[in-house]
């Protein structure tokens, strides 16, 4: 343009007249080389664009062609930080083994709609699905594929594995739908304990139950202070006791008795929580409710002679009898239409050790009838076996003891071996505990206590009485009815009880609750053990004898010889004197002990 | 001088521009990263908790007492064996070679102990520890026969009775629903 304004230089010029073309004439050499240098700037714009299209075009066929198959990390720039809290938590054990846990298990469900518009070969699909779930019918998945409906489910609840290999298929219009499951991997190890939950999540028995709001909210696992391994040993040995004397259910409960802690609770028979029996009244057996039934908790037993602890222990701590106090056990009492006699009467003045050691229910009732009928429904009543046992189960789920409305001298006397008062196994640990821990009652937990957590509870008796009580315990198993419940090296104490079953307002001889409440070591009892069997038969090895001294108090020294080293108890040396001077009853010091 | 300028500022905005486009493709990069660093930490984590509740379920007790009895034959602890506590374990009784005529040795060493751990008031009579030593010779005498008799170890004709995973038991909770 500057070239072409140079030329015009005549302003006479017609504006229609433009000269010919022709090569332009450059005159100023200046003005050539801005030319030339115009055009080198053309020049280098011009390349710099093409490398950029190139560059451009290099990626384009990179990213198609190329890299064009693996995934693209920038499709889906989704914020998937953590993954969703579970449901519900996980339920441990107090060692952390897993007793509950929620699972993936998706449903495998087919959209038949999309899948015929992908002409997908409905044959070749339903052969590899059945490869992948061997367990549908291949009729019956074709039927499903071809069915045009966009919805049918081919399986629900399905493994990481089986999803896995679906998935592997890559068939068009097979969705998966996600979907939690609670599993519990012990099977029915501590099904009463940890309970199980219905098809929506929702806790129907046991902890799952009774601590459902907790398990929903919390994030972390609940602990609970369940002992998987003891839990085994405890059920083992029920369910040998079980077969051994063929009865109709075992029921065991081991309880820290300065925590109160449920370390283990059997109730057999039982179930597997993960296909727990029918609910449904009308579609369940009986033997489904008694599998789901929990005996600890629900079963109320009339359970004899182990109420002469309480009875004891009142008589004791209301300083109505001491150590050396006897009681006229000559002849059975006669009382309305009742006679109270005894299972192996000594027929002479018994004291009050001789009383518990050699379970006397003449010896008792006297007892009683000196404390009076205020005195034992008070004290009852405090060690809380008046009323339902706080704990972290459902209502439905914890047992009301029956006793007598109006307490007359006939109850007070059969209260006193434990008839015509029926509570719970769980009752009958819980206060026992508080009679030999030195007189504390703690109300008992599911959940574990941490260390050094304070431990709530009332004093319910001295710490004298307590001490006495753990002597008497002792010598139950060192001289009197329970000697097979003996663990060399763990000092173990207890109380028999043979009940008679009070069926239709009588009761039956020869249908016996046998139960023995054992602890160990007495000299300082750590642990305190309760185990029941229902109606056992005698045997060859018993000698006919279904009584809880031959039953349940074998089965209490075996498994307390498998759990106290996993509990942490040391063994001792019973002869030591330390422990001989600790549980050594002054009046019977040097005597020679009668055998039962 | 405006041309200076000129391309001061046009050096200015190429280079600014290629700093921003780097910084923002690092950080898209270290993002995608990251991203892709935590889902596979969820996988895992959900991995780990799938393989947690198979270990509990290969673990139950009622299995491993199965297994032992056919494979490893462990017994039950007595409590006999649980009663050595650690002062019941005497030091070891000074050497009676050249080495213990050095003094300083000799006056650091506890003198040998006269007592005896049968001694100690924990520990039960000396024929309490005999069945010990039965067991253990029998356990070793066992072991050492098996390879010898290059016999596969004893096992028991009956299948487990559990099923080898979870799998089991969810096909029957499936079944059950």
């Amino acid at each position: 343009m500057l070239s072409a304004q140079r030329l015009d230089d005549n302003p006479c010029r017609p504006r229609h007249f433009k000269p010919p073309p022709c090569a332009p004439v450059v005159a100023d050499p200046a003005v050539a080389e801005l030319l030339e240098a115009t055009r080198t700037r053309l020049l280098l714009a011009a390349s710099l664009f093409a490398l950029v299209f190139l560059v451009v075009i290099g990626r384009l066929v990179d990213v198609v062609e190329v890299a064009g198959a693996a995934p693209d990390p920038h499709v889906a720039r989704a914020r998937l930080v953590t993954p969703p809290p579970p449901p519900r938590a996980d339920i441990v054990d107090r060692n952390g083994t897993l007793l509950a846990t929620n699972l993936d298990s998706p449903a495998l469900y087919v959209d038949s709609k999309e899948m015929i518009k992908s002409g997908e070969n409905p044959d070749e699909a339903t052969r590899l699905i059945s490869t992948a779930l061997p367990d549908l019918s291949p009729a019956d998945i074709r039927g499903k594929l071809t069915s045009g409906r966009s919805f049918a489910y081919l399986k629900r609840s399905l493994t990481p594995r089986q999803e896995y290999a679906v998935n592997n298929l890559g068939i068009p219009g097979i969705q998966f739908s996600a979907a939690e499951r609670r599993v519990y991997p012990l099977g029915d190890l501590a099904a009463h304990t940890v309970g199980y939950c219905n098809i929506d999540n929702v806790g129907e028995a046991g902890v799952e139950r009774g601590l459902n709001p907790t398990i929903k909210d919390r994030g972390g696992p609940v602990t609970l202070a369940l002992d998987a391994r003891v839990q085994y040993v405890l059920k083992d040995e029920l369910q040998h006791v079980m077969d051994q004397f063929s009865a109709k259910g075992a029921a065991g409960i081991i309880m820290n008795v300065n925590t109160g802690e449920i370390v283990a609770m059997a109730s057999l028979p039982d179930f597997d929580p993960n296909h727990p029996p029918s609910t449904n009244p009308k579609t369940a057996t009986p033997e489904d409710n008694d599998r789901i039934f929990n005996k600890v908790t629900s079963g109320e037993y009339e359970l004899g002679s182990v109420f002469k602890i309480f009875n004891t222990a009142m008589a004791l701590d209301s300083g109505v009898s001491t150590m050396t106090s006897t009681y006229d056990a000559r002849n059975p009492i006669e009382i309305g239409r009742f006679t109270i006699e005894d299972y192996h009467g000594k027929h002479r003045f018994l004291s009050v050790p001789e009383i518990f050691m050699y379970s006397s229910n003449i010896g008792s009732a006297r007892m009683a009838m000196a404390a009076g009928a205020e005195r034992q429904r008070g004290f009852l009543d405090r060690l809380g076996l008046l009323s339902p046992v706080p704990i972290e189960l459902d209502k439905v789920e914890v047992g009301r003891p029956h006793f007598p409305k109006e307490w007359r001298p006939v109850n007070v006397m059969t209260i006193a071996f434990g008839h015509g008062i029926a509570v719970t196994p769980l009752h009958m640990i819980t206060a026992t505990a508080a009679i030999i821990n030195g007189g504390i009652l703690h109300p008992p937990t599911m959940l574990k206590v941490p260390d050094g957590a304070k431990v709530p509870g009332v004093r319910v008796i001295s710490t004298k009485t307590s001490d006495q009580m753990r002597k008497l315990f002792r010598y139950v198993v060192e001289f009197g009815t329970a000697k097979f419940a003996e663990a060399p090296g763990y000092v173990v104490g207890g109380k028999t009880g043979t009940a008679e079953k009070n069926l239709h307002g009588r009761y039956e001889e020869t249908k016996l609750v046998s139960s023995f409440i054992g602890a160990f070591p007495m000299n300082d009892p750590k642990y305190v053990m309760l185990t029941l069997v229902d109606e056992p038969k005698g045997n060859k090895e018993s000698h006919g004898y279904a009584t809880a001294g031959w039953t349940v108090a074998p089965a209490t020294s075996r498994i307390i010889e498998r759990i106290a080293p996993l509990l942490g108890v040391a063994p001792q040396d019973e002869k030591s004197p330390q422990i001989t001077q600790a549980l050594q009853i002054e009046s019977l010091a040097g005597k020679k002990i009668e055998d039962y | 001088m405006t041309r200076l300028g000129g391309v001061f500022w046009f050096i200015l905005v190429i280079a600014s521009g290629i700093t921003n486009f780097l910084v923002k493709q690092t950080v898209q990069n270290l993002d995608d990263q990251l991203t892709s660093v935590r889902r596979q930490t969820v996988a895992e984590q959900k991995k780990i908790h799938e393989l947690t509740a198979d270990w509990t379920y290969l673990n139950q007790p009622e299995l491993l007492t199965d297994l032992n009895n056919r494979y490893v034959h462990l017994s039950q602890m007595s409590p006999k064996q649980a009663q050595i506590s650690l002062d019941s374990i005497p030091l070891r009784p000074a050497l009676s070679t050249p080495l213990d005529t050095a003094p300083q040795v000799a006056a650091a060493a506890p003198p040998p102990p006269a007592t005896t751990p049968v001694a100690s008031p924990v520990e039960p009579a000396p024929p309490a520890r005999a069945p010990i030593v039965p067991v253990s010779a029998t356990v070793s005498a066992r072991v050492a026969a098996a390879p010898a008799a290059s016999e596969p170890p004893p096992v028991r004709a009956t299948p487990p009775a559990h099923a080898a995973s979870l799998d089991a038991v969810f096909a029957q909770v499936a079944g059950d629903r």
